[in-house]
């Protein structure tokens, strides 16, 4: 069978066919003996595709449900655990802008010995400090 | 139901859960993962609520949702199984009788979905549509994005493929 008879006879399966289209069939059909039992066979899966019914778990719904609630919670986790970040990051910028306002207004300037808190320290303390241990 | 009321999804999955599982059910077998895929069509809807549209219908936000993510599980599956199909290459054996008399057998769900599961996916998923669901071909072609001869042409592929599987069976 060529295209257009597959489609003429899928057409007539579903009942579609149209005017033109009926004498084309009628000719096919009474032609063709391979196209009437496929047309025939056809007819007979579309019957048992119209009564495919097939069940989930009677416990469908509730598990549904199970994964909703489950899925609402890792959500809520989530925002939970951004939230907490935003707040600890938040707070880290502060105390560094802290710092860096005590380094400024300490020692009117801003460099790194200022930041580690180094700037008077002599050459000598660190050998006196390990002598008095 | 925009406000995310349980008890309207509740409802929800009451009023198409029978619809999602012969979709979802259809394209991927009676497994586990269909299950996961049916209650994740839920979730992905409940969550789209809030932008889902009212000129489009629930079924068919449904149907869609639910055909993407029985796709992605396909190729998922594919991925995960694929060294499987090189060293298992045993003929499948189907447990499929007369269509006629299997039409009132208790187990006429099982049979057609492995025959369904054993057609190629564009073909599976264009039966599951229009003869399933009943979509017509117009509907079936804009929700794929697909011409409507290439829904014809995928159902009658789809549908002799089947006709073979399940005149294989008969024989045996």
């Amino acid at each position: 069978m060529n295209k257009n008879q597959e489609h003429l006879l899928v057409k007539s399966l579903l009942n579609e066919t149209r005017q033109a289209e009926e004498e084309q069939l009628t000719h096919l059909l009474t032609s063709n003996t391979h196209a009437i039992d496929s047309l025939n066979d056809w007819k007979k899966i579309y019957l048992l595709l119209q009564n495919f019914n097939p069940q989930f778990s009677r416990y469908f719904i509730k598990h549904t449900l199970n994964r909703l609630a489950h899925q609402r919670l890792i959500q809520q986790t989530q925002r939970d655990l951004y939230k907490w970040m935003l707040r600890l990051s938040m707070s880290a910028v502060a105390a560094v802008f802290l710092l860096l306002m005590y380094v400024i207004w300490q020692e009117n300037s801003l460099s790194i010995d200022g930041l580690l808190g180094i700037t008077n320290l002599w050459s000598g303390d660190f050998t006196n400090l390990l002598a008095n241990y | 139901m925009q406000r995310g009321d349980e008890q309207a999804l509740v409802e929800i999955i009451r009023r198409y859960e029978t619809m999602i599982a012969r979709i979802v059910i259809g394209m991927l077998g009676n497994t586990a993962e269909a299950e996961d895929v049916g209650q994740e069509t839920f979730l992905r809807f409940w969550q789209s609520v809030g932008t889902y549209r009212y000129e489009a219908k629930v079924s068919t936000f449904l149907t869609r949702i639910a055909i993407n993510l029985s796709i992605n599980e396909l190729r998922r599956r594919k991925n995960r199984y694929a060294w499987l199909e090189l060293t298992d290459d045993k003929p499948i054996q189907y447990e499929f009788t007369d269509p006629q008399d299997a039409f009132q057998q208790a187990d006429v769900t099982d049979q057609i979905t492995h025959a369904l599961t054993h057609i190629q996916t564009d073909q599976r998923v264009v039966v599951i549509l229009r003869l399933i669901e009943g979509y017509s071909t117009r509907e079936t072609a804009d929700m794929l994005g697909i011409p409507l001869g290439t829904v014809l042409s995928r159902l009658s592929r789809g549908l002799e493929k089947m006709r073979k599987i399940l005149r294989n069976t008969e024989q045996q």
